[in-house]
């Protein structure tokens, strides 16, 4: 089990270094010359001299593989260097970002796990009941609506109306921005706070809480009808501890894998919800990057999801011998 | 297809997994006559197809349905609520929204299916690479999607949108290179799996050429859960059109695309809420429509449910 | 004001997008959101905190620094920090006066050629340093060593240019001369020019302190101190940038200090104009900007500034050098063009109504200014089709579509949907050509286009602000087009130099009629409007000038 992980911890260095080098050299070939963008001459052209300057101290002069050995040397030194249009430390940018996406992030997998679990759960054990359809037709629906339109919907709904028509401070919902950026424990909401937090959290959840719930509910008619559910209930086991004890243990192995390569789909809807509720994270300021030409931002940041990303499919990983006890790490790679 | 909030990949893999039981699905691989008959039996799968072709029909005969064109303007007429002149109303500029949702059926099918279609025809081939030979060229393979799952899609859609500037066209690759990591995975899992049963030695032990092994014998049975992942998609790519709108990366105006009236028409709903609802629900109904219809094979795929 | 990259995006967003009023004149708001305040006394409570959610909508502001800024939006928070040599009293619209400001007095020699401001004494920055003749020396030769996109002012200045030169910068602006024992800053100009005083108020000639001086392009980055109304309570983040009243404060350009003025400002930035709008009516801040679709909904039920006609002017450039549609032989061509084009139409689909429809670039409160200097700016299809089948007969056809350029997503596309249509009314075949935001500005300079969209707003009333830096071929920015007319030139450098109002306004319109009629190089279509929005149950007077500029002192929150 050690060797597995310091093995799989191994593997993510390449994973990161080719991951970033593909995009380093994708964003270099977009339209747009970086020199021009930071020398600030938009709209007219800038003197030759600012853009010499501009080129040796960024090192566009370089070229482009050397550029690219020095990008890799400063990354490997964590200098994510600075942003392009206003000259912040990439480093900086990334650690307020990351901890704004982050809780938000963490709200919305609680959601996911705990709203679409619980409704997966009751929609296989009461098959073809009135909440089963009612649940089919709903987990679909969410995932069929552009996450910001259904944004824009609860902006309105839960934050303008109830402003507008007085309804009591706490009934009144917020519409965008962190907030007082008030946390207990890094995530709990605090005073104001969750007034700020509900409408993105839930937006962010949607998709992902309605899939885990499809998920959920098929991964459960299926453990339910394996044998070793059929001993267990021969060995007399009430329904619900057979349901507790043995299935819901291995209904959620595909559930878990789904958390985990869902990230990639959470990441895209954090980018819309960030951009709806101005909520000052990763995702919003990565699409503002690229389409920005900010490269270190862009580059920055990706990084740092690229990261994330490689570790939480290791968590998940790991995560499978917990609930699986047949799985045994180490001998060869997880499913 | 890993699209921008959407129901693709995941959904997929509920077919897919738990990735050992394969076997038994692919010995027993259901006859066409049996999937026809489960399938009938499911409601809102015949509902999603019905759906389906309706919109395959309007898509055809998008000329002949829509009242005026795509670019015609009533001068006057700017954002004007359903009447009988104007089933859907009239856009900010005076255009017939019913036409432009109508025409926006081409738009999103072709969006829809070409660019399922490239994630399919990249996912197989890897992933039917990578399952059958195995060895280095696997572990390049895994290697590669690995790396490529790693990159939050949504920084490549943007990226390449912006290299290739914004048209259908453009939308198409993005989602299409972008798709097929999800497929190549599952592609690849159920090769592995056949490849091990007796029938492929049998067919190896009578001298079958690798190639013909990996499309006359295998892939017939690794197909199920693509057919199933494959008619989800085409709902999903519909719906990360619209993402990619939002983002500015998307198709451009007159092209009726239907995400892109959606996100033009985000800012008009306290005014003129249907130029919002006429193509999201379009959108929706499509969307809905794929993935019933998917779940509907899934199920009739399945001799396992009944 | 230039529109540009990022800050375009803003203001474009902000502008583009904003069709403001749904009514062309303006309904009684009431309230006190006119600049015309004389009298109006407005009643509200004494201080008091004010967020704004209006003012940056998309990005945060690129630059705070008035040497580096170049957009409007950003300009909303240098004026509330900063005061110049002059000030424009706005308070006739229609006439908006230069007044001297932190100088007691402004006078220039007799041909407008070496201009001699006396500054008035005992003035302080919030931090307690004195302002003299010389800070305002060092103030822009710091500005010409940023080199920020509006440094090219200083070579109205003699020596301005040797001391932008990047290679070998001179020592100092040798025409500038600082006496801090007289209180004299004498400006000697490269060439006489009769508006300096209203350009030694703009943002790029502000007093700066030693500070700011030492810190360089860092200077916007922490606590900026200045002296304006306001100061920066904290360094600026991306969310937001936080001013306090400024108790040291020297007082308008009347001496008046308004003492009861907002104890804090807040900019919060917002994401786009929607949301914007619907954190407004959430609750969550004073004063937010109205996108095109919300116009009737604010004007019918919030305090608005749609009644505020923007100096500044939305239209197209044609590119010279474009066989398509450049050059002599396509005169009638671009003709038709401009004639055929509905601005009422666009007017009405695109604004509501809302913006105001020209006939030329620059507009009426401009010293100057004369209606109806253009003979292709109204819509007349039968005209226009006449000119096209005239370009026609003379042998002339169309090789492949005029393609339309302008910056992607800022509300431009149903505007040339619209001019795309009515040109092919009369057989013009034209394509839109959208460009991300973030390069059309560069491609532009490159004379990557053929008919342009551009937008600008008045910096200072004078007519050269149109017509030298967006048409004169030795403007910096000005000659993206290839619109090189010596006679244009000519009339305008004349005019620059006249000192007689009449004399020099007769020149400016003589220029303006070559180049709209005798060139016909640009399509004006409309002015813009003001388009906050702002509550009345917590604002009670919320001026702005129609330089689109809020006089922050006079805010006041409702008691």
């Amino acid at each position: 089990m050690p060797s597995y992980i310091f093995r799989r911890l191994l593997l993510i260095i390449p994973t990161v270094f080719f991951a970033l080098s593909f995009l380093f050299f994708l964003f270099f070939a977009l339209p747009g010359d970086p020199v021009n963008l930071i020398a600030g001459g938009a709209d007219r052209a800038p003197n030759p001299i600012t853009l010499q300057q501009i080129e040796e101290r960024y090192g566009f002069d370089d070229p482009l593989p050397v550029q690219f050995a020095n990008y890799w040397e400063r990354t490997v030194k964590w200098d994510l260097g600075e942003s392009y249009l206003n000259r912040r430390s990439v480093n900086d940018i990334l650690g307020d970002k990351a901890v704004n996406s982050l809780r938000l992030a963490i709200w919305a997998i609680l959601i996911e796990i705990v709203v679409g679990i619980a409704v997966g759960l009751v929609s296989a054990i009461r098959r073809y009941s009135m909440a089963d359809r009612m649940t089919t037709i709903v987990t679909a629906g969410a995932s069929a609506i552009p996450v910001f339109v259904l944004g824009f919907i609860l902006q309105y709904g839960f934050a303008v109306v109830p402003n507008l028509n007085d309804w009591p401070e706490w009934a009144r919902l917020r519409t965008s921005r962190l907030g007082p950026d008030s946390w207990a424990f890094f995530f709990i909401p605090t005073g104001e706070q969750w007034r700020y937090l509900i409408l993105p959290a839930v937006t962010l959840a949607s998709v992902s809480t309605a899939l885990a719930a499809r998920m959920t509910r098929g991964s459960m008619l299926e453990v339910l009808r394996a044998d070793y559910m059929r001993t267990a209930r021969a060995k007399g086991l009430r329904e619900r501890q057979v349901v507790a004890r043995h299935g819901l243990r291995n209904a959620m192995l595909p559930v878990i894998t789904l958390i985990g390569i869902d990230f990639g789909t959470v990441i895209g809807a954090a980018v819309l919800t960030e951009t709806v509720f101005s909520w000052p994270g990763l995702g919003s300021e990565i699409a503002d990057s690229v389409v920005g030409r900010d490269l270190p931002v862009a580059l920055g940041l990706t990084l740092a999801v690229v990261v994330a990303y490689s570790f939480i499919n290791l968590l998940v990983d790991l995560s499978y011998a917990w609930f699986d006890p047949r799985i045994r790490l180490g001998s060869g790679e997880a499913a | 297809m890993t699209a921008i909030g959407h129901a693709g990949p995941d959904t997929a893999l509920e077919a897919a997994e738990p990735g050992g039981e394969l076997t038994d699905v692919a010995a027993a691989r259901p006859l066409r006559k049996d999937v026809w008959r489960r399938f009938k039996r499911n409601r809102l799968a015949m509902v999603g197809l019905v759906l389906i072709v309706l919109l395959v029909l309007t898509a055809v005969f998008a000329s002949v349905i829509a009242p005026y064109t795509i670019t015609q303007r009533f001068s006057g007429e700017f954002r004007a609520g359903p009447s009988a002149d104007h089933w859907f109303g009239t856009d900010l500029i005076g255009r017939d929204v019913f036409s432009r949702v109508v025409y926006g059926a081409r738009v999103s099918l072709k969006i829809g299916i070409a660019a399922t279609a490239i994630a399919l025809v990249i996912g197989l081939a890897l992933g039917a690479v990578a399952g059958f030979f195995g060895g280095p060229l696997e572990s390049l393979i895994m290697r590669l999607t690995d790396i490529f799952l790693a990159i939050p899609y949504i920084v490549l859609a943007v990226a390449i949108a912006a290299l290739l500037g914004r048209s259908e066209n453009t939308v198409i690759i993005v989602l299409g290179f972008t798709g097929w990591l999800g497929i190549c995975r599952i592609v690849r899992s159920s090769f592995l799996s056949l490849k091990q049963l007796e029938y492929v030695e049998a067919a190896t032990a009578l001298g079958y050429s690798k190639w013909r092994i990996m499309f006359r014998h295998i892939l017939p049975n690794a197909l199920q859960p693509i057919i199933v992942y494959g008619t989800i998609a085409v709902g999903s790519v519909i719906l990360s059109e619209a993402a990619l709108s939002f983002l500015g990366v998307g198709p451009q105006d007159p092209t009726p695309a239907w995400g892109l009236m959606v996100s033009d028409g985000k800012s008009q709903l306290p005014v003129a809420p249907h130029l919002l609802f006429f193509p999201g629900l379009a959108i929706f109904t499509t969307v809905l429509a794929f993935v019933f219809v998917g779940d509907g094979l899934r199920d009739a795929l399945d001799p396992k449910l009944k | 004001m230039r529109l540009k990259r990022r800050g375009i995006k803003l203001l474009a967003l902000f502008l583009g997008l904003s069709l403001v009023g749904a009514a062309c004149g303006s309904d009684d708001e009431g309230s006190g959101n006119e600049t015309e305040n004389e009298g109006e006394a407005p009643e509200g409570a004494a201080g008091g905190d004010l967020v704004d959610i209006g003012t940056f909508v998309g990005d945060p502001p690129e630059h705070i620094d008035p040497a580096l800024n170049s957009t409007l939006d950003a300009y909303q928070v240098i004026n509330a920090v900063y005061d110049g040599l002059t000030d424009i009293d706005a308070t006739d619209p229609a006439n908006p006066k230069i007044v001297p400001h932190v100088a007691e007095s402004v006078e220039p020699n007799d041909d407008a050629s070496v201009w001699t401001f006396t500054i008035r004494e005992g003035q302080t920055f919030s931090d307690g340093e004195e302002i003299l003749p010389s800070t305002f020396q060092n103030s822009w030769e710091r500005a010409a060593d940023l080199a920020g996109d509006y440094s090219y002012l200083l070579t109205f200045i003699e020596g301005g240019a040797e001391r932008l030169d990047e290679e070998a910068p001179a020592d100092s602006i040798s025409g500038i001369e600082a006496d801090d024992e007289a209180m004299t800053l004498t400006v000697t100009l490269a060439e006489p020019y009769s508006n300096f005083d209203a350009v030694a108020g703009f943002q790029l000639f502000m007093p700066v302190p030693e500070a700011a001086i030492e810190a360089g392009e860092e200077w916007e980055n922490g606590v900026m101190v200045g002296n304006g109304p306001y100061a920066m309570e904290s360094a600026r983040t991306p969310e937001e940038i936080v001013l306090v009243k400024n108790d040291e404060w020297n007082g308008d350009y009347n001496q008046e200090t308004w003492d009861d003025r907002l104890d804090t400002l807040t900019f919060r930035v917002t994401a786009d104009p929607d949301t914007s709008y619907n954190s407004f009516e959430a609750g969550e801040g004073d004063i937010g900007q109205i996108p095109p679709a919300r116009v009737s909904d604010a004007e019918a039920t919030y305090g608005n500034t749609l009644d505020v006609d923007i100096l500044g002017s939305y239209h197209f450039v044609i590119n010279d050098r474009d066989p398509l549609i450049g050059g002599d032989d396509n005169l009638l061509l671009r003709q038709a063009v401009s004639q055929a084009i509905d601005r009422e139409e666009i007017n009405e689909a695109v604004y509501n109504g809302s913006r105001a429809t020209t006939t030329g670039i620059t507009p009426p409160g401009i010293p100057g200014y004369k209606e109806g200097l253009c003979e292709y700016c109204t819509f007349d299809a039968e005209a226009a089709q006449a000119s096209f089948d005239e370009w026609t007969a003379a042998g002339n056809s169309q090789s492949e579509p005029l393609p339309i350029q302008f910056n992607a997503d800022a509300g431009h596309e149903p505007v040339v949907a619209i001019i795309i249509d009515n040109l092919a009314a009369i057989g013009i075949e034209a394509v839109a050509e959208p460009f991300p935001t973030e390069t059309y500005f560069t491609q532009l300079a490159e004379g990557a286009c053929t008919i342009c969209r551009a937008g600008w707003f008045a910096d200072y009333p004078t007519y050269d602000n149109f017509m030298f830096d967006l048409f004169h071929s030795t403007a910096l920015d000005g000659n993206n087009y290839g619109f090189t007319n010596d006679e244009f030139d000519a009339l305008v450098d004349e005019a620059k130099q006249t000192v007689d109002a009449d004399e020099q306004a007769t020149l400016f319109q003589d220029a303006e009629r070559i180049l709209l009629n005798d060139a016909t190089m640009a399509i004006p279509i409309n002015r813009y409007r003001g388009d906050y929005v702002y509550n009345e149950d917590t604002v009670a007077n919320f001026p702005q000038t129609n330089f689109g500029l809020i006089l922050w002192e006079q805010v006041k929150l409702a008691a």
